[in-house]
């Protein structure tokens, strides 16, 4: 009898050897991870994000409740999982033990690979004992994070799939930026906030696309501010003074009034009609938060910046992506009103 | 003004407010002149001469707009929060006896910034966020006021800032717990700059809803201008001197509210004002409220004047005024406290 | 002049028992008893300033608590005990707060007050001090400069609350002095004090108090003898004369 009790304790701890795999994150750290992970806590929105596009089944909730009108763009069996927090980004709300009880293979997070990150997932790992992964969430990452997390989560097809769109599409832009000079690239500026004057300044994870789409951000203040700061707030002064050729914004109090709002009138963009309003349901097109959501809102902006070059049926495309990564059919009365004040 | 005190005292104040006001308007033409959208003195006088029809040619339309409806009204309005800033602090100053309490003390921008936190939160319109910041800051003092009242006890001043403390710790708990719930991607920054002030997105409208309001409530002041000196001796030596010290405070409290509130609603909590150009201005003329307000009101219109047009021009970005009034602030502060005579200035 | 009738003193709960008090026009009336004994809870009720537990005080058949903030300032003038300001006015602004009664709500004081004002100081020889801040001032001449404010405020009563309390021998006298001399221009004056020798020199009738309530009225000579003396401070006190005058002595430390 006690000879089995040490045989099955051998054979556990042989089990337990033989099915975990060593994984090496965008940190460059080392971490166990279960060789079958079927249970996955996301540590922010971009990781909640990524997780539901590879494998939905495994998420164990999402950072927070969706509001009415982000719901239909999300799968009718992953709309309504449970509300877990998030441990990461500005303040957090998650409770350890909740993520505990929530018992995951793993805790990943996908975004910024910064010290404060590193220790942070250095210290829940400790804490939980649960393995804690940190993937590089730079938008040009998106596919080696696609194909490496698709390795990781046992989804290495899925992975491919979608590593391939994205990858199809940033050399697409290329190849089209690369034949553009630098002084004709449309001057873009991002509204913020009801007023329209709060923006990301160039170089932040905020406006990224923008430079990424082939525009230029016009609030380009040097790689120094850049790195300081991501959003700042301006005057209107400035927005005159900088003058952009297009205006997006994702703010519904702005969109309303910009084009009455006497102030705004001088600006390029509002006496050539180009503020376009950039869809959030379920996750923004340009920013909140900064992940693979935004790939869309890439080949949107494309579109607006370089109608010429890049024509495509926006609602063809919306469909496509929603199918691809969201796994959902959006009925057309949803597509409508997603995408009603974004066409060009 | 009836001549109070001796000759200098009555000389020194006619002079210290005509240069204030002098070195105002001054200010406020250069503060014209200087902006991110380049803007020559030529022609803000064409446009001026323009405006009063003696230039038959209409400016750049730009230009009119920038001045108009940009820089103008920002101009004023910082003026105008600088002044009213500097008046509650006088009052708050006088009326609880104590120059260390700015116009904060109960709780009206804690309150203001719940109501404004809460707007941007629900997704208001810009106007109803300043109308949720305005009734935030006038609810919390007067709860601060009722929680005070109905407490009986000799030391009413001393109530009325404790019950300023826990129902403005309660409305900050609030505030948090908005930020928590606000989209950190995007509600969260804008409750961020708010709560720091700036006057970047004031305009016209902001500024004729808040200068009624303002005026309104500078009526009491003036009109009660000897009595706040007789209040600040105290309430029992007021009660024997024939003041009602309940019922002026209540007036007081409710103007001073009223104007900061005001303020606050259309430039965000800026600090520091009201806590420091009090003393200035007692260290020029005196605390005789009589003097010692239109002084005020002047030290502050020129200072929030200054202090917004580096905001507006230090960097190309908007620098948050509530970080510059801060950085200047603070280091004054010192310096009048090294300075300060034995008693207060 | 004032009466009182059943009047029951304290903050929030009673002091004392009921007391009655009568203290007539043209006189000066001091109140004397320990420390802790109600004497200024009694002296802030009787003018006005704390609400009785029960009775009335009545001013010339008027009930003083029903008196408004103008109407009682015109009545009394009250000198409180020490002077704690925060904010320097001058000794000028400080007198003519004085006037604040006989000013409308709104208005400013006009040139008769400053001018009363000035008749006030200089009364009391302290118009040099005019341009002054009162917070610099040494503890008699703020006194005087309450005094002067008193004066100013025209009433038909002065109180004064311990008006001596913190200051030296000199300005003790100094002050106490004007006093004296007001009294015998015809002021009504109400002093409170807790120093026998004030009553037995320099006041017209005398009120001690103990335990929230009078323990007994009357002409100083009569009651302020040594063994009520030593029953009102808990004390071996001596009253002795030394010529015309009469002063308190404590018993015990003399035999040492």
């Amino acid at each position: 009898m006690r000879r089995f009790i040490q045989c099955a304790f051998l054979m556990m701890a042989a089990t337990a050897t033989a099915y975990a795999v060593e994984v090496t994150d965008s940190a460059g750290r080392t971490v166990t991870v279960p060789d079958t992970i079927t249970r996955i806590y996301a540590a922010g929105p971009p990781a909640s994000i990524i997780t539901y596009m590879l494998a939905p089944e495994k998420l164990t909730g999402w950072p927070r409740a969706h509001h009415a009108y982000e719901r239909p763009f999300i799968n009718e069996a992953y709309r309504d999982l449970p509300v877990t927090g998030r441990l990461t980004g500005r303040g957090s709300t998650a409770n350890l033990e909740v993520v505990i009880g929530l018992n995951p293979d793993l805790i990943l997070d996908f975004g910024s690979i910064r010290q404060t990150y590193v220790s942070l997932a250095e210290k829940t790992q400790e804490q939980t004992g649960i393995p804690y992964l940190l993937i590089d969430g730079r938008f040009e990452n998106t596919p080696t994070a696609l194909r490496q997390l698709g390795k990781i989560l046992g989804v290495e097809t899925r992975g491919e799939e979608l590593a391939e769109y994205a990858e199809n599409l940033f050399s697409e832009i290329d190849q089209h930026i690369a034949t553009v000079k630098e002084d004709d690239k449309p001057r873009v500026y991002l509204a913020r906030g009801p007023e329209g004057l709060e923006t990301g300044v160039a170089g932040s994870i905020n406006t990224e696309i923008i430079e990424r789409a082939g525009g230029r951000n016009v609030a380009d203040y040097g790689p120094e501010i850049a790195r300081q700061r991501n959003l700042v707030s301006m005057s209107i002064e400035e927005v005159l003074d900088l003058d952009p050729d297009i205006i997006v914004t994702w703010d519904r109090q702005f969109y309303d009034q910009v084009y009455q709002n006497p102030l705004w009138q001088p600006v390029r963009a509002v006496k050539n009609r180009a503020v376009y309003f950039a869809p959030a349901a379920p996750f923004g097109w340009i920013d909140k938060p900064p992940s693979i959501n935004r790939l869309i809102g890439l080949k949107w902006m494309t579109g607006l910046l370089y109608p010429d070059h890049f024509s495509f049926d926006l609602e063809e495309e919306v469909r496509h992506f929603y199918r691809l990564f969201y796994q959902v059919e959006i009925s057309d009365a949803d597509l409508q009103q997603l995408i009603a004040w974004s066409r060009y | 003004m009836v001549e109070i005190l001796g000759k200098t005292n009555q000389s020194q104040t006619v002079l210290s407010g005509g240069l204030l006001a002098i070195c105002l308007i001054l200010l406020s033409v250069i503060a014209s002149g200087i902006g991110q959208y380049p803007i020559d003195y030529s022609d803000i006088i064409h446009a001026l001469l323009h405006y009063f029809g003696i230039e038959e040619e209409a400016p750049d339309q730009t230009i009119r707009l920038v001045l108009s409806e940009v820089r103008l009204p920002r101009v004023l309005a910082s003026v105008l929060v600088g002044a009213v800033l500097a008046a509650a602090g006088c009052v708050f100053q006088g009326m609880f006896r104590n120059p260390l309490v700015s116009p904060d003390i109960l709780g009206v921008s804690t309150g203001a910034g719940l109501g404004a936190a809460a707007g941007i939160l629900l997704s208001l319109s810009i106007i109803s966020i300043q109308l949720m910041a305005f009734l935030g800051g006038l609810i919390t003092v007067g709860a601060v006021y009722l929680v005070a009242s109905s407490i009986r006890q000799h030391e009413p001043t001393l109530i009325l800032v404790l019950a300023g403390i826990v129902i403005g710790s309660l409305a900050g708990a609030c505030l948090s717990l908005v930020k928590i719930l606000a989209d950190p991607y995007d509600q969260l920054p804008a409750i961020t700059f708010w709560l720091l002030g700036s006057f970047a997105a004031v305009d016209k409208i902001d500024l004729l809803g808040a200068l009624p309001l303002c005026i309104l409530a500078l009526i009491p002041m003036v009109l009660l201008r000897w009595r706040i000196n007789v209040l600040s001796l105290g309430d029992e030596e007021a009660r024997a001197l024939g003041v009602n010290p309940d019922k002026i405070r209540l007036f007081l409290i409710f103007a001073a509210t009223l104007m900061t509130a005001a303020g606050v609603a259309i430039a965000g909590v800026i600090g520091w004002v009201g806590l420091v150009v009090p003393h200035i201005a007692r260290l020029l003329v005196g605390p005789n409220f009589n003097r010692l307000l239109p002084i005020a009101m002047l030290i502050g219109a020129n200072f929030l004047l200054i202090v917004d047009t580096i905001a507006r021009t230090l960097t190309q970005t908007e620098t948050p005024i509530g970080i510059l009034t801060a950085f200047v602030g603070a280091p004054v502060f010192v310096w009048l406290l090294f300075h300060a005579r034995r008693s207060w200035m | 002049m004032i009466s009182a009738r059943n009047l029951q003193i304290g903050y929030q709960k009673p002091l004392g028992d009921h007391l009655h008090l009568e203290l007539s026009a043209g006189q000066f009336h001091m109140i004397l008893g320990p420390n802790g004994s109600g004497k200024s809870t009694l002296f802030k009720t009787l003018i006005g300033l704390i609400r009785p537990m029960s009775g009335q005080v009545l001013v010339n058949q008027l009930d003083v608590h029903r008196l408004a903030a103008t109407a009682r300032a015109k009545t009394f003038a009250y000198v409180p005990q020490s002077q704690q300001q925060v904010f320097p006015y001058t000794v000028g602004e400080m007198v003519l707060m004085g006037r604040t009664s006989h000013i409308k709500p709104f208005s400013v004081p006009s040139h008769s007050d400053i001018e009363l004002c000035d008749q006030a100081m200089a009364s009391l020889d302290i118009l040099g001090l005019k341009n002054q801040e009162f917070t610099k001032l040494s503890g008699g001449q703020r006194q005087l400069t309450i005094l002067a404010r008193a004066l100013a405020q025209d009433a038909q009563i002065l109180v004064l609350d311990e008006p001596t309390a913190s200051l030296d021998f000199g300005n003790e006298i100094r002050v106490l002095e004007r006093i004296r001399h007001l009294a015998d221009q015809g002021w009504t004056i109400i002093l409170s004090t807790h120093n026998p020798d004030h009553a037995l020199q320099l006041a017209d009738t005398v009120t001690t108090v103990s335990h929230g309530t009078v323990k007994d009225h009357g002409l100083p000579h009569q009651i302020l003898t040594s063994a009520h003396l030593s029953d009102l401070y808990q004390a071996n006190v001596e009253v002795v004369s030394i010529g015309q005058t009469k002063t308190c002595i404590a018993a015990q430390l003399n035999r040492a």
